[in-house]
């Protein structure tokens, strides 16, 4: 059986991994034209902050690959035909599968600004999203950055690393109201703006100006901004133009519960894919590492003949953003209230309805997952689940204590 | 990988000298290095000239000031950046990243080691700028003749210890484990190896080393060694029986509650250079299996040897066979030599800007053979991995001075347990979404809940596996 992967990111290598553990003959591809060595995409930031080199992002050493008989090809996926069961490569001519998962994850949505074409406007997602902001920032001074987002707040420590004044223009009142309360927004304001970010909430952007390349930002309101360099962090959406009309597909390609497409023999897991039918707490479209993780195992697992429906279990997220530490549990937005706890530097909300809690959201403070589930999985209490925050715990020896 | 980012092809370029892009120093950073400059000026010219002798003060105060002062001015200028991770730039920088300051620095450590070793004649213009410290800290002149050379030479790692672990306290200044483990071996340095050590001898006692103890103090049970202490009498023998208690009852308890880390990153002095001169060096350690093989060879090598050569002293001297004296001589020697000089001193700190900061304590320290043996079949100690949430960025295996590749566990959702941690604890400070935690607590509840599964696709699916 030769089973295709199409993406090499974490849910295309997960899949393949999970293809090898559960079938030892499967002749398992790994299609990718973004690089031979799979890396952790979420380290991309730290690669331009000279934190890391490449290298050191891999998320397997070299010899991994050979020991798992997982072959690499190194190509762009043009079109599929499920019908011939053949993918058309841009190099390597036509693979055959007998299965086969689509893994090729989001591009970056750029808004349709005048001037959103200039040098020096991207987003950042892919190793060659990287490579151009290395090449076009080299002069640059003063930079500006579109999007509260995660991506948006990357790129924002990135530039600062160099030396860069940053710009960062927000559309929302507040630091990413949908997720965070107005105490939690407020921190992480701060944690920005304690690294020198201009942090404009309430900005909206009307176009990008420059000649060939972008040289300033005009907002809404009709500041001119200079910008040599313009990151936006305004979002990705599905990378499934390719495909055409192979398979169905919305906003992203659908599928089932157990992550398959409408076209047999062919699975789609990660950013691209869109759940027909999403579980409880999951939504159609999550462009996160974690449940792409999940979801590259359980379509490797269906493509090896173990078919198992993707149910994520409880919600968990993470991010940093400069040097406050964001651990969220569960559903922290929906319906309910908020039990919430700030020292000024460190936040930690419990939302909780009907009795139970919800999910759990922590600012500067490490939280154990197994603990937080637990209270979510099993609708503990509030006040339980208070007397328990010492085992939910996780952060280091002699930290300060939550002083409630 | 051929398609470097930029950042990394010009690297090669950037690590020649000073052209660090991450690295802005600002204008208290700047005087910091200028008093460092005048301070190495001042030994090179005491060096290569009669200056120095003629002059001992002012040029001792310009040698131990500028590096002293200039050091410590230098590391609070990292106040001004605010508390958090830096490691911007570590990857390109001349001086961390094996660029063209590292390599000098390297070679001049290097040349230092071999100078005070091998030939400590050429070390006697630096003599008299030793001279009046010595005077005042063990009542006696600085000379070739009364170990005026390792006087100096203690002097200077004190002094390193202390200037760099103000650097280390100011940039780890958000994290009270690293706080305070930092205070601890800055302590055990200056007290207990510096001042407390020559303090006795200025009372005519045996130089003591209260932290420092067999293997490590490797001929400390060696029979002319135990003749000698007995002969000093009560404090001489009291040394020998805390030399016994410190290896055979302190050292396995402590490291089955606390892993072998309360004695490599917060007593001993070699881990206390290595946490604070060698901190900007700890990424350079080697992460291949190669190197993890190379050790465990190594290390326990150290320790058969040096546990062979000091039985066999015994034997040779208790049972007076003189070919056997003879063979126990070479062996102990040539352990002194290769082991205690070459491995520990040139290899183990020369050359930190090549080859990282630990490589003695990884390859060579049969002190940490026998607490790592310790740690990894009879302790509690272990790095806990936080459920699924590893995103394989690679920041723990990159900054474990150890070599020690952490992903490799975390992305599994492992704990860690090996028997090379010295539990400096960066793993878990440099992990962006808090995966790692260190633990020695009794394994009941949160810990114990940490072992169901944090999300039942995750269990169902062996993902971690």
């Amino acid at each position: 059986m030769h089973v295709v992967i199409v993406g090499n990111g974490i849910a295309g290598v997960t899949a393949a991994r999970h293809v090898r553990k559960a079938d030892a003959e499967a002749h398992v591809t790994l299609v990718s034209d973004e690089t031979a060595t799979p890396f952790a995409r979420t380290a991309l930031m730290y690669v331009y902050m000279g934190v890391l080199t490449r290298s050191h992002t891999a998320l397997y050493e070299e010899r991994f690959w050979a020991e798992n008989r997982i072959d690499r090809v190194v190509d762009r996926a043009l079109a599929l035909d499920p019908d011939r069961q053949r993918l058309a490569l841009r190099n390597g001519g036509d693979l055959a599968y007998d299965r086969l998962l689509i893994a090729t994850g989001s591009v970056p949505f750029l808004p349709d600004w005048p001037g959103a074409g200039l040098d020096g406007v991207q987003g950042l997602y892919h190793l060659q999203d990287l490579n151009r902001m290395e090449a076009a920032t080299v002069e640059v001074e003063r930079a500006a950055v579109v999007g509260g987002g995660l991506i948006g707040v990357e790129l924002a420590e990135m530039l600062r690393t160099r030396g860069v004044d940053v710009t960062f223009l927000v559309r929302e009142e507040r630091y990413l109201p949908r997720v965070f309360s107005e105490a939690e927004s407020a921190l992480v304001a701060d944690a920005i703006r304690a690294h020198g970010v201009d942090l404009r909430l309430g900005a909206e952007v009307d176009r990008v100006e420059g000649q060939g390349r972008a040289e300033a930002v005009v907002t809404a309101d009709a500041e001119r901004i200079p910008a040599g360099f313009v990151g936006v962090g305004t979002g990705v959406r599905p990378n499934v133009g390719w495909l055409g009309d192979a398979v169905e597909a919305d906003r992203g390609v659908l599928v089932d519960a157990a992550l398959r497409t409408s076209a047999a023999n062919v699975w789609a897991a990660g950013d691209c894919a869109q759940l027909r039918e999403p579980p409880v707490g999951a939504r159609a479209v999550e462009p996160i590492w974690y449940t792409a993780r999940l979801q590259g195992a359980t379509a490797g697992l269906g493509m090896a003949g173990r078919p198992l429906a993707y149910a994520p279990g409880v919600f968990f997220n993470s991010a940093k953003f400069f040097d406050l530490e964001w651990q969220v549990y569960g559903a922290t937005s929906t319906d309910g209230d908020d039990w919430e706890w700030t020292d000024g530097r460190r936040g930690l909300r419990i939302r909780h309805a009907d009795g139970a809690v919800r999910g759990v959201s922590a600012l500067g403070v490490r939280l154990r997952q197994a603990v937080c589930t637990q209270w979510v999985e099993e609708e503990w209490a509030l006040d339980r689940a208070l007397t328990d925050l010492d085992a939910a715990r996780f952060d280091p020896e002699f930290a300060p204590a939550l002083t409630l | 990988m051929p398609d470097l980012p930029l950042y990394n092809a010009r690297a090669d370029a950037d690590l020649a000298l000073f052209s660090n892009p991450a690295f802005r120093p600002t204008g208290v950073q700047k005087l910091g290095l200028a008093l460092v400059g005048l301070g190495l000026a001042a030994f090179v010219v005491a060096l290569a000239s009669p200056f120095g002798a003629a002059h001992p003060v002012p040029f001792a105060l310009a040698a131990f000031g500028g590096l002293g002062l200039g050091g410590v001015v230098y590391g609070l200028g990292g106040l001004a950046a605010p508390a958090g991770v830096r490691n911007e730039g570590t990857m390109v920088s001349s001086n961390e990243a094996r660029g063209a300051v590292g390599w000098a620095i390297g070679l001049a450590l290097t040349a230092l080691y071999v100078v005070l070793y091998f030939w400590p004649a050429g070390l006697a213009g630096l003599l008299p700028l030793a001279d009046p410290l010595s005077r005042l800290m063990r009542d006696q002149p600085a000379t070739l003749g009364n170990g005026g050379q390792w006087f100096l030479y203690t002097t200077l790692y004190t002094l390193a210890v202390a200037v760099m672990g103000v650097r280390a306290l100011v940039r780890y200044r958000h994290s009270r484990y690293h706080v305070i483990r930092t205070l601890s071996v800055m302590f055990f340095q200056t007290v207990l190896a510096f001042a407390l050590p020559f303090f006795l001898v200025t009372l005519q006692q045996p130089e003591l080393y209260v932290h420092y103890t067999w293997p490590l103090d490797y001929d400390l049970f060696f029979p002319w060694r135990v003749a000698e202490l007995r002969a000093e009498g009560q404090l001489g023998v009291a040394m020998l029986v805390w030399g016994v208690v410190m290896i055979a009852v302190a050292t396995p308890v402590l490291t089955y509650f606390f892993g072998k880390r309360w004695y490599c990153s917060w007593v001993c002095g070699c881990g206390g250079l290595a946490e604070t001169a060698g901190d900007p060096y700890r990424h350079l350690s080697d992460k291949s299996l190669g190197a993890w093989k190379l050790e465990r060879w190594l290390v326990h090598g150290v320790l058969a040897t040096i546990t062979a050569a000091t039985l066999l002293l015994w034997v040779a001297a208790v049972a007076e066979v003189g070919w056997l004296d003879a063979v126990a001589e070479t062996v102990s020697w040539l352990y002194g030599l290769l082991i205690g000089s070459i491995f520990a001193g040139v290899v183990g700190v020369g050359f930190y800007p090549l080859l990282g900061s630990r490589v003695w304590c990884r390859f060579g320290c049969p002190m940490a053979a026998i607490l790592g043996l310790q740690q990894r079949f009879f302790s509690r100690f272990r790095i806990t991995t936080n459920g699924g949430q590893c995103i394989s960025c690679g920041q723990c295996s990159a900054y474990c001075e150890m070599g020690i590749d952490v992903k490799w566990y975390a992305q599994r959702g492992q704990n860690v347990v090996r028997a090379s941690c010295v539990g400096c604890g960066v793993c878990a400070t440099v992990c962006p979404r808090g995966v790692l935690r260190l633990e020695n607590g009794p394994d009941v509840g949160g810990a114990s809940r940490a072992g169901r599964p944090v999300n039942n696709l995750i269990e169902d699916l062996d993902i971690l596996a």
